[in-house]
């Protein structure tokens, strides 16, 4: 079944308001992921002599739901006029094609949304890309100034853990640190390429055990590109200049010859793979990957995610879940529908949501075979 | 060693590989803990070396102690990690799952009263106490010694009572707020009243302490990772209540309502304070309610009354008490009954007795000389200390997971996920406690407690602790006079030593006609100014108090395991080291003002009052999620390094300028700490405020649309 999956990356206050309207519009299911976005302190002082701009982070709600396929644009609209996110700095918006391929029953959409159709549908980009990559913990802002200091657009970074290869190792594991963390950028299509250079560089992806970074297809948007906080001597920040031309260039294309061209090593990347998620209850995670890895997943990252879903009765509840990332080969995505189907995770227990989304390639250290 | 891979085939972790991974993982994680223990430690050393100029003893033992400390808290620690807070967080999440409410609510009060029990801090509380004299406070002389199983109970109750209102605030999803404006001026109107009465009075700083000192290393992180699985399933609420915290907090501060309710009701048994003559007279027989028995009461009063006290017992019949003392004197165990050794009583002798005790007992200061030098290195037993400790730590950890286990096992119906992780977790959790409290009792006790003895010499005149010296064959003819610029005479004599001539001050009753012996204990200071008690002393102690209580703060286990969770929880946003920093200098403030408060004698209320007023002022201000952290963090900032450290420095100061007991620095320290972290919190706020609203909040009329259109 296709659907859209439609996410939104704002502060934590207005996040508050934005889940409380998703309840409002008869929006069954919402997922929040806490992360936190970083931006440059352009600010002149004193330490700026000496070193890079410090880092400024605040927490950020990262909201989901799902939709039938052809609702997203018009809902996009309606929260983008709504919370004004195309001044830069007040957040992004962006939906994606995702097919639901298992279900407990718990989540069969049967939603049906009821607010007025009064969007802003025309300043929505759809010529955007979005680049997870997932890294130690610890190296997340490293990662996260890549995209800041290319002016593309504010990251959001969000932790998990890393399940794989680790877990079969028995108690040695624990000398191998699982935590993660991960960094969520969407930016210009035309930028994508650039950055994730820049990621695999910059975070050494090509060495053993860095980490991971994948790209995948945004079908419409808008992103945040309130990159640095600085005093503003003029009527307009840099940031809504460039924010006004997108706009009136109806995308960002414009920009792509400001990125420096750096001359990229070729990348053997990876293709033909599949993004699997997980969503299941709370503990039962690592039982499920372990499932998964046994019928070819390379391993998994876990995060938590608040859910908060409206019963028959329109009542409110609200509880912890855990999402299972994994990047699988398209071939295997069968077998592993079919060993997770067996673990019995569609059943009340787990009660677990299984969808897919395109990825169009993804990048990280392969051991050479000889 | 041979795993299978995720495709069924075989690979390989060679032991070298393997050995490199555990190397590089031991490395990393002793170098953390090195560079925090070796912070307060080499200030400590530096300072009693350089500052106040008195060499360190027993280095040896202390160099031991610090490698014990090191690898006990990395090991401690890493066992809270991968141990004890999964183990907590797993119930945690299966209990609001599985179990009825009033199953939890049962739990909930057990599993406080057991941590209570598990980790007594009876030995703080009594240490804070130890100068405590039983006729200026009785009632706290009862309650730390004759009833101080009653107050480990109560304080169980209390933190029984504090995790029940937890679960309930969890399940129905109330924030911390309501709760914190309920308690925290309940316990202020109770201190309020407590201040006129005699006897609740000098209570009240033990009250404040009690929450604090119990909720320890294992007991924090513990139930913190549960609060925090718990709120995962169980909130039903407001979705900005962060989860999990605040249970330490309602548990360092009920108890100190219980205490003081039981303080209440036991004043009526025991007399209001007095001098001590009154107190052992036979006009006052509540008296003897504060001993268990007669034997008791008179054995304290020889041991620490003055002697017209000490007569009026005997009704003023002095053969009657030389008998009651020679008897003691005869007989060994008696004599540790009472004195505690026998190198205190020929202490006390000397001390205390007037001419004719030393008469009756001079036999015994002759053997003075032998036993005083060499006693600390040759009764110590490594081993014993170590079993001890062992003990103790078996003790925290092994009865509270036997009891969340077999809940989960048999009541929840539920396996253990990782079980293998955090089994090893619990052992080492054990051996690291057992280490690091060891090495913490070698080393870093012995070192505050030089440092702390030693310290009201940079403001004050005093005798060099444990520097009694004798000099044979004196000869009062050698003794001279001098004069003041007022006219007094004073005598004084020479003495030269090491090739040295140094002025020493006489006085008759130090020298002992019949054997020829002077005795006398050299004083030094104040270091710093001039005078009785100098403001520039004070001021370089306050100073110390402050790296002191911040560097030590640094090295809290359950502080850093608290960290890690905060950090994990706002993914990042709220970083670990941003909230030890806040915590650090919050203990280091409370602790200056705690040594403010002992020199000065400033009543503890008195500075406990404006602060908690103020942090009911801040709370209002702040998000829910600061309010939730800082609360907590009060309950981690007194911890196994900390606590040593600030009695070991209380008490020296307090025994120079006669303070009645060491109680309340520890709460200074908790309250401080909370404004501290709601102050960096508001500042962190408004700083994310001004950055988000950079932007102008109007839109420019510059609409995309338009331009489409």
């Amino acid at each position: 079944m296709k659907y859209s999956k439609v996410s939104m990356i704002v502060s934590r206050e207005i996040g508050k308001s934005i889940a409380e309207e998703l309840v409002a519009f008869g929006i069954r299911h919402h997922f929040n992921e806490i992360g936190r976005s970083s931006i440059l302190d352009r600010n002149k002082s004193f330490s700026s002599f000496f070193s890079k701009p410090a880092l400024i982070s605040y927490p950020v709600d990262i909201l989901s739901f799902f939709l039938q396929e052809d609702e997203d644009r018009a809902v996009l609209g309606y929260f983008a006029k709504k919370y004004d996110l195309r001044s830069p700095g007040k957040g992004s918006i962006f939906s994606q094609d995702v097919e639901i391929l298992n279900v407990h029953e718990d989540y069969k959409p049967k939603q049906e949304l009821s607010f007025k159709h009064n969007g802003d549908e025309s300043s929505l980009f759809s010529n955007l890309t979005g680049i997870v990559c997932v890294v130690q913990r610890g190296e997340g802002d490293k990662v996260a100034r890549i995209s800041l200091n290319y002016g593309t657009s504010v990251p959001a970074t969000t932790y998990g853990e890393g399940s794989g290869v680790r877990d079969k190792l028995g108690l040695l594991r624990i000398t191998l640190p699982a935590e993660k963390e991960l960094i969520n950028l969407v930016l210009s299509r035309h930028d994508a390429d650039a950055v994730m250079e820049l990621y695999i560089s910059e975070a050494k992806l090509d060495e053993p055990g860095r980490g991971i970074a994948y790209s995948f297809p945004i079908k419409h948007g808008i992103i945040n590109t309130k990159i640095s906080r600085s005093q503003t001597d003029s009527a307009a920040s840099v940031e809504q200049m460039v924010s006004a031309i997108d706009s009136l260039k109806g995308g960002m294309e414009w920009r792509k010859s400001s990125l420096e061209r750096e001359s990229f090593k070729r990348r053997e990347f990876l293709y033909d793979l599949v993004g699997l998620n997980l969503i299941c209850e709370e503990g039962h995670g690592t039982g499920l990957v372990e499932a998964a890895m046994s019928s070819g997943a390379p391993g998994a990252t876990i995060c938590k995610i608040r859910y908060t879903n409206l019963d028959g009765e329109m009542e409110i509840h609200r509880s912890m879940k855990e999402l299972c990332k994994m990047i699988v080969p398209e071939s295997q995505v069968p077998d592993i529908c079919e060993a997770l189907e067996k673990t019995g995770c569609f059943e009340n227990e787990a009660k677990a949501l299984l969808y897919s989304l395109p990825v169009q390639k993804a990048f990280t250290y392969r051991a050479k075979r000889y | 060693m041979k795993r299978k891979n995720a495709k069924g085939q075989e690979f390989k972790v060679s032991s070298a590989e393997a050995f490199r991974w555990i190397l590089r993982y031991v490395k990393q994680k002793i170098a953390e803990q090195l560079k925090v223990v070796l912070g307060i430690i080499l200030y400590l050393m530096l300072f009693q070396v350089l500052v106040l100029g008195t060499p360190i003893i027993d280095a040896g033992l202390i160099g031991l102690g610090i490698v014990m400390v090191v690898l006990g808290l990395t090991l401690f620690l890493e066992g809270l990690l991968l141990g004890i807070m999964p183990m907590g967080e797993e119930v945690g999440i299966q209990l609001p799952q599985k179990a009825k409410s009033r199953t939890i609510l049962i739990v909930a009060l057990l599993l406080g009263v057991a941590a209570t029990f598990a980790e007594p801090a009876l030995g703080v509380l009594k240490t804070a106490g130890s100068s405590v004299q039983a006729w200026r406070a009785p009632l706290l002389y009862l309650i730390l010694n004759k009833h101080s199983a009653l107050l480990i109970t109560a304080i169980a109750i209390g933190v029984g009572i504090s995790m029940v209102l937890s679960m309930i605030r969890f399940i129905k999803g109330w924030s911390l707020k309501p709760f914190l404006y309920v308690v925290v001026p309940t316990m202020m109107a109770l201190s309020i009243a407590s201040l006129f009465h005699p006897n609740l009075r000098n209570l009240l700083g033990l009250a404040w302490d009690s929450g604090s000192v119990t909720t320890g290393p294992v007991t924090v992180p513990l139930v913190l990772a549960l609060g925090i699985g718990f709120s995962h399933i169980a909130s039903q609420g407001s979705d900005d209540n962060d989860g999990g915290f605040g249970v330490a907090t309602l548990a360092s501060l009920v108890p100190m309502i219980i205490v003081i309710s039981m303080g209440f009701m036991l004043s009526f048994q025991v007399p209001v304070p007095m001098s001590d003559i009154d107190f052992f007279s036979p006009e006052n027989p509540k008296s003897e309610y504060v001993f268990r028995d007669k034997t008791e009461m008179t054995d304290y009063a020889i041991a620490n009354a003055s002697l017209p006290a000490q007569l009026v017992l005997f009704d003023n019949d002095m053969p009657r008490l030389l008998d009651y003392v020679r008897e003691i004197s005869q007989d060994e165990s008696r004599m540790h009954e009472v004195f505690g050794s026998k190198s205190k009583f020929q202490q006390w002798v000397y001390c205390y007795g007037n001419d004719e005790f030393k008469d009756e007992f001079a036999y015994m200061i002759t053997e003075e000389a032998d036993s005083g030098k060499n006693g600390s290195v040759a009764g110590f037993n490594f081993w014993g200390y170590l079993w001890r400790n062992f003990l103790s730590a078996i003790q925290a950890i092994v009865p509270l997971s036997i009891f969340l286990l077999a809940l989960l096992y048999f009541v929840l119906r539920e396996k253990l996920r990782k079980a293998d992780e955090i089994f090893f977790g619990l052992t080492i959790a054990v051996i690291g406690m057992t280490l690091f409290g060891g090495g913490i009792e070698l080393g870093l006790a012995k070192m505050g407690d030089q440092v702390g003895s030693n310290i009201p010499v940079s403001f004050m005149e005093m005798e060099v602790p444990g520097g009694q010296r004798t000099i044979q064959g004196f000869d009062e003819d050698m003794v001279y006079q001098s004069l003041t610029p007022t006219g007094d005479k004073e005598e004084f004599f020479f003495l030269n030593e090491d090739g040295k001539t140094t002025t020493i001050s006489y006085d008759k009753e130090n020298y002992d006609l019949n054997q020829g012996i002077y005795r006398y204990t050299p004083k030094r200071g104040p270091l710093f100014g001039k005078g009785r008690i100098t403001l520039l002393g004070i001021i370089v102690v306050m100073i110390f108090a402050f790296i002191m209580g911040y560097s030590a703060t640094l090295a809290e286990p359950a502080l850093s395991a608290m960290g890690i969770t905060v950090e994990d929880l706002t993914v990042g946003a709220f970083k670990k080291s941003m909230l030890i920093q806040a915590v650090a200098i919050g203990v280091g403030v409370g602790i200056m003002l705690g040594v403010a408060q002992v020199i000065w004698h400033i009543h503890i209320f008195y500075l406990l009052a404006p602060i908690y007023t103020l942090l009911l002022f801040v709370t209002h201000f702040s998000t829910e999620e600061y309010v939730n952290i800082g609360w907590d963090s009060a309950a981690v900032t007194t911890g196994p390094i900390t606590v040593p450290l600030v009695l070991s420095m209380g008490l020296g100061i307090g025994g120079q300028v006669g303070a009645i007991e060491g109680f309340g620095i520890v709460s200074l320290a908790s309250c401080c700490t909370i404004v501290s972290v709601l102050s960096m919190g508001l500042y962190v706020n408004l700083k994310r405020k001004r950055l988000l609203n950079v932007m102008p909040e109007s839109h420019s009329d510059f609409e995309a649309e338009d331009v489409a259109a």
